[in-house]
């Protein structure tokens, strides 16, 4: 149980969310960020942070999402922390409302 | 951070909230005179550490304005911050190990007095704590700290090897093959950072322990009284040295430890020396365990013989916490020391809102009850405070009205807001911010930045003249709050 960040992010990488958690739960991958599910205390103070709304409760992600929970798991034991915000990916904003964005993952 | 397995998700359920007049008939709300231990309310907040002190342990501006923001919500009493009984370098915590920090010290009694209109009681936390060290990196550790012997040369078959050798060749062992070379308190060092132990009889400083702390405790206390605080709690809980006494897995053989009388003696010794020094008619009490919580750690029935030894020797209240032990503590990362709330034990002690069938309200309440009849048992009137994830008025009232406590704790609850107490009293209950129990203060206090709750941290950044975080992103204290029409 854990806070899970879902597609949203993938080609925007805002870092927001970065600057108000309290454990350091979020690492970094080349287009992405996800959730360390083991750090994370849901406390949901980066779920309001996320310009593109990609952050979500683990109960709250619908259906066509659960793909994600399984992966914020598994690429948060190979990715770096990142601690600090940084700035969006260059791309950000002309991908931002895109839908399907999971083929684009990089990892 | 350690949760249950069951990972059963938990909302806080205050319930319904009292009218003003119903309040002014409730026990919470009602006064509580047991000798010099007098509140004007039995409701209290427990001792938290705000991390706002100076590196040289010294009252500051944000210590003052975090103490006057809780007396503005009218507690019955407010419990200062664990405070640091020695005159020793402790980083950014609060310290009365000298005379010169009474001056700071005076001035949150001031304002607390001030804030509160002269209702809330002040009582100061003193502590003693060991040496913890950060967790080293192993390249230092083996390279540097680790003190070479010749058990370690004859495990590696190294005989009268030189020493830069011997580092040499440990640098270059596989985690397993380190197992086999260094005992259980080396792997230690290396993999959580060194840890003192009242057991560590062997150095000079622990052994004589009995012999400083009695005095060290008593000169805190006299500075105590002239800084102008109601009382003392003694910080006999958790992790630190004098909880450590109190412990099962305490086998000193100098008659401080192993049975019940042995553990419950310097505790007993030092209450006698602090009762000597500040008089009879000043409040000293005690925070202790209800349960370790560890594996062959106290538990509730050793806690209940040490409750009665307190009681008995005539400590003015008694305030139990639970678990919080360094035993069971997660491996922090490299450059960090060990944290007494992420094993198990921790769990127990702040419980999380991801929690089990038990959940994380009232945990510590069957315990302390226990405690408190068995105190009663022995003809006993010891007021006994019981905290733990309480937040509502009707749970703790209940605590009260069942015969379970005299006093209720709330420390996240108040945290959360501090003007509980007069939304709750003044019949305006419905405007409470209910901690939600994610523990995002506790993560902040683990990383030694300044505490604050999530429910007020970053309301009206705006607004004029606050004093924020370091960073800038947070206020220090929640924004005051107003009832609609004054009642």
């Amino acid at each position: 149980m854990a806070h899970v960040v879902l597609e949203s992010c993938i080609r925007c990488r805002y870092t927001d969310c970065v600057d108000v958690c309290p454990v350091d739960c979020f690492r970094i991958g080349p287009n992405m960020l996800v959730i360390d599910p083991d750090e994370c205390i849901d406390c949901a103070v980066c779920v309001p942070e996320c310009p593109v709304d990609a952050i979500k409760a683990e109960e709250d992600v619908p259906p066509e999402g659960l793909p994600l929970v399984a992966l914020n798991a598994e690429l948060a034991r190979d990715w770096p922390a990142i601690t600090r915000k940084q700035d969006p990916l260059p791309e950000a904003e002309e991908w931002k409302d895109a839908p399907g964005k999971l083929a684009y993952l990089e990892r | 951070m350690w949760r249950p397995p069951q990972k059963i998700k938990w909302k806080p359920n205050p319930g319904d909230w009292p009218s003003a007049e119903e309040a002014s008939r409730s026990l919470l709300f009602s006064p509580l005179n047991a000798g010099p231990f007098r509140l004007d309310t039995r409701t209290w907040v427990p001792a938290m550490v705000p991390w706002r002190a100076t590196d040289d342990g010294f009252v500051t501006q944000d210590n003052i304005d975090w103490y006057a923001r809780f007396a503005a919500g009218r507690p019955g009493a407010i419990v200062l911050e664990a405070t640091g009984i020695r005159d020793i370098p402790s980083g950014p915590l609060l310290r009365i190990g000298h005379e010169r920090f009474v001056p700071g010290l005076k001035k949150i009694v001031e304002a607390v007095r001030e804030a509160s209109g002269g209702e809330t009681k002040l009582f100061i936390q003193i502590i003693d704590f060991l040496s913890i060290r950060r967790r080293p990196e192993p390249a230092k550790y083996l390279g540097q700290y680790l003190r070479l012997t010749d058990r370690h040369r004859a495990a590696l078959g190294m005989a009268g090897a030189a020493e830069a050798d011997v580092r040499a060749r440990l640098l270059q062992l596989a985690p397993e093959a380190l197992e086999q070379v260094l005992d259980a308190r080396e792997l230690e060092g290396l993999r959580m950072g060194d840890r003192e132990r009242v057991t560590d009889m062997h150095l000079p400083h622990i052994r004589e322990l009995p012999q400083v702390l009695p005095d060290l405790f008593a000169g805190a206390a006299r500075r105590a009284r002239e800084a102008g605080f109601d009382g003392i709690e003694l910080h006999y809980a958790h992790a630190y040295t004098m909880a450590s006494f109190l412990s099962a897995v305490n086998d000193r053989d100098d008659g401080y430890g192993r049975t019940l009388e042995g553990r419950v003696r310097l505790p007993l010794e030092v209450y006698r020396r602090v009762r000597e020094t500040v008089g009879d008619d000043y409040v000293v009490g005690c925070r202790f365990l209800s349960d370790e919580c560890i594996p062959g750690g106290s538990d509730v029935e050793d806690a209940t013989h040490f409750g009665v030894a307190f009681a008995r020797a005539g400590m003015d209240f008694l305030s139990l916490s639970r678990g919080g032990k360094f035993d069971d503590a997660k491996q922090p990362a490299v450059g960090w020391s060990a944290y007494p709330y992420t094993g198990p034990s921790g769990y127990e002690c702040m419980p999380h809102h991801v929690s089990d069938e038990k959940g994380p309200f009232g945990r510590n309440v069957e315990a302390s009850a226990h405690i408190r009849a068995a105190i009663r048992a022995q003809g006993l009137g010891t007021p006994v405070v019981v905290t733990g994830g309480v937040h509502g008025y009707r749970q703790a009232e209940e605590l009260l009205a069942s015969d379970r406590a005299d006093v209720v704790g709330f420390a996240r609850q108040s945290l959360a807001d501090p003007d509980w107490f007069t939304k709750v009293r003044s019949g305006y209950g419905k405007a409470v911010n209910v901690c939600i129990y994610a523990n995002y203060c506790e993560a902040l206090d683990e990383k030694h930045e300044e505490v604050t709750c999530q429910l007020w941290d970053r309301v009206a950044l705006d607004e004029a003249g606050i004093r924020k975080t370091k960073d800038g992103k947070r206020r220090l204290t929640p924004a005051a709050w107003n009832a609609p029409t004054l009642p």
